[in-house]
């Protein structure tokens, strides 16, 4: 089977992350140092908001944030930031929470509606959008435009939650510059080393997509794949599990390390399973994931392990991705969900099924192309 | 006899807000010809003063002065808050955060270009201050 | 005759670290026993000091007399951060540059008086010229 004959998105977005990187780190940087000084004191709790892969950005980036300025951070789901969130949270005290919304579009409803919300109770707002003529860059005080090329492949998300990572990242080293929570030192060589991850794993890519296409050639035909992380590794996860809808419409799921063993460890059929790890030597809950992935042997489920740690550390006849270290823990997220990525870009090509379903007419009525934009309109609450 | 009334206001970004009309308004609700007005606030980043109220940019110089003596730095050993709620800790315990006027013919008496205002040292926020009239 | 070297060096938060012997060392390199000495630092938020050091707590008096002055406040026109906005003007207003007399072989610096490299914004790596000139 000839790998070139099953090109997919995922792939051809993977094979120019690098080059996209640098395009947002180059428009976002300048964005970024003119949020007020004073703005970034005022805030005392963080949100980070959005639908889809730009809340899994946010959950993504929440590591950074902790880590880097010491502040609560939340990720929110956006129906939940617009209309459960208890008001008490917001506006307490000038500008505060800060809260981050994404929408490449700048057009999903629950987050205009978030963002409205916010703005109304005293919050401050930044957009991260794609579209800085957007309802939602025009409801929040600050936007950030990604500038991503207009005419480039975004479809399903890889270099979209890549872009919103970034941003996030570059947000959160604005704040600890500026609040001194990290020294300047530590700023420029974490700015280096964004960069410099990026272009050390762009060199994987291609053997990357090697392994990958041999593993979906294996796993096309399971049941499921489950997918387990935890803290900055769940986000990589739950992005995995994303794609496996999004690609070819499979079932599947996700969990953390401590859950799995009390939940999805009783799935039917386990050897038809295949399961995917994200884990690091520096999560803290190392050794805990490593106890996971004795119980999965133990259910002879196929299972990809997608690492900074020695191959020795895991079970012989795992699939295991060595992929390199970053300086920083909180950076894994940006780039270890590629390996599974190109595995579920084959899948779908391997199993003739387009992304999204548009192999089906009926995924591509108004009807089921409007479910993003819609939603009754409530009173901000 | 004594009457009290709350007055509550939305201040702007480090905001001085004339509130001589609001004491007078109580101190004529009362009904009280003689005796002294207390005005006091509960907040720790406000403060209540009397200065002229004819020129508005005199306001702006009194915020301007008063973030000289007192910046808005960050590193004060306050931690709690912000660098504006810091030093707002600071020009509130300076300024007072109320005063007692002596009420004579109905009336809190103030000099022809006195005023009495509500300073801001964070804001914008909802704030409220009382009013307290008690008779001789 | 002119004799320029450039020193590197790590430094800390609010730091002030003596390079006295570097410039006696790069006095003595460059073989002039009669001139002047000209150190200099390119960066915007450091600067070269001559202090009077009797011991590292009047260091430490300097940098909070500095910080004094020029608060590390959050509402400088300049909105890179605080400490680097109060940096600028530091190192605008206490110079980033120092000259030194040499005669007969030896810096003219006195007893207690020590040249000092200032980080306002550190830590950092940060690099200062020695220019020598004389005969």
């Amino acid at each position: 089977m000839d790998r070139k004959n099953y090109d997919n998105s995922l792939l051809r977005q993977s094979l120019r992350l690098e080059e996209y990187v640098n395009i947002v780190y180059r428009n976002v940087l300048p964005q970024v140092n003119k949020i007020p000084v004073k703005e970034i004191w005022d805030a005392q709790k963080i949100f980070i908001t959005g639908c889809g892969d730009s809340w899994l950005a946010g959950i993504a980036a929440k590591p950074a944030f902790e880590s880097i300025t010491k502040k609560e951070t939340y990720a929110i789901r956006a129906i939940e930031f617009s209309r459960i969130l208890n008001n008490k949270n917001l506006g307490y005290s000038p500008n505060t929470p800060l809260v981050i919304l994404i929408s490449f579009s700048g057009t999903a409803s629950r987050v205009i509606e978030g963002a409205k919300r916010a703005v109304e109770h005293g919050a401050n707002t930044i957009a991260i959008t794609a579209n800085p003529d957007s309802p939602l860059a025009k409801t929040c005080h600050h936007c950030i435009d990604v500038g991503l090329p207009k005419d480039g492949e975004y479809q399903p998300g890889l270099i979209t939650y890549n872009a919103s990572m970034l941003t996030l990242f570059m947000i959160a080293l604005r704040i600890g510059r500026v609040r001194n929570s990290i020294t300047p030192l530590e700023y420029e060589s974490m700015h280096k080393e964004l960069l410099d991850y990026t272009s050390r794993c762009q060199k994987e890519v291609e053997g990357y997509a090697e392994r990958a296409f041999e593993i979906a050639q294996k796993w096309k035909d399971l049941k499921a794949e489950d997918f387990i992380g935890d803290y900055a590794d769940f986000a990589t996860a739950y992005f995995g599990s994303a794609k496996v809808i999004e690609c070819f419409g499979g079932y599947t799921t996700y969990d953390d390390s401590e859950d799995w063993c009390h939940i999805n460890y009783f799935l039917l059929e386990p050897e038809k399973i295949g399961r995917v790890v994200t884990v690091n030597k520096t999560t803290p809950s190392f050794g805990r994931v490593l106890e996971t992935i004795d119980a999965v042997k133990i259910l002879k489920s196929p299972c990809m392990i997608v690492t900074d740690a020695n191959k020795s550390e895991f079970p012989e006849d795992m699939e295991v991705f060595t992929v390199p270290s970053a300086k920083y823990f909180w950076m894994h997220p940006f780039m270890q969900h590629i390996p599974f990525d190109l595995v579920a870009g084959y899948i779908g090509e391997l199993k003739g099924v387009k992304s999204f379903r548009q192999d089906d007419p009926k995924y591509n009525t108004d009807i089921c192309n409007n479910r993003l934009k819609s939603g009754t309109e409530i009173k901000i609450i | 006899m004594a009457y009290m009334e709350t007055i509550k206001l939305h201040t702007d970004y480090q905001g001085m807000h004339d509130v001589t009309g609001e004491v007078q308004d109580v101190v004529k609700k009362s009904g009280i010809e003689e005796g002294i007005c207390v005005i006091n606030c509960n907040h720790t980043t406000a403060g209540i003063i009397i200065t002229s109220f004819w020129d508005k940019r005199g306001h702006v110089d009194f915020q301007e002065e008063l973030d000289k003596l007192i910046p808005m730095r960050y590193d004060y050993l306050h931690d709690f808050d912000t660098p504006t709620d810091a030093a707002g800790h600071i020009k509130s315990a300076i300024c007072g955060t109320g005063m007692t006027l002596i009420v004579h013919e109905g009336k809190a008496m103030l000099g022809s270009s006195q005023g009495v205002l509500f300073c801001e040292f964070d804001g914008p926020r909802d704030r409220k201050f009382f009013v307290k009239v008690i008779a001789d | 005759m002119v004799y320029i070297k450039e020193f590197r060096l790590t430094t800390g938060r609010d730091s002030l670290q003596k390079i006295t012997a570097e410039i006696n060392e790069t006095v003595k390199e460059s073989k002039i026993t009669n001139g002047t000495v000209i150190v200099e630092t390119a960066h915007s938020t450091a600067g070269i000091l001559k202090v009077t050091s009797f011991g590292e707590e009047v260091l430490e008096d300097i940098v909070k007399e500095m910080r004094r002055i020029v608060p590390a406040r959050i509402n400088y026109i300049h909105q890179d951060s605080p400490e680097n906005a109060a940096g600028h003007i530091k190192s605008s207003l206490f110079g980033s540059s120092l000259s030194l007399i040499v005669k007969d072989g030896r810096l003219l610096c006195e007893g207690k008086q020590e040249i000092c490299f200032a980080d306002y914004d550190g830590p950092r790596e940060r690099t200062y010229s020695v220019c020598v000139m004389g005969e």
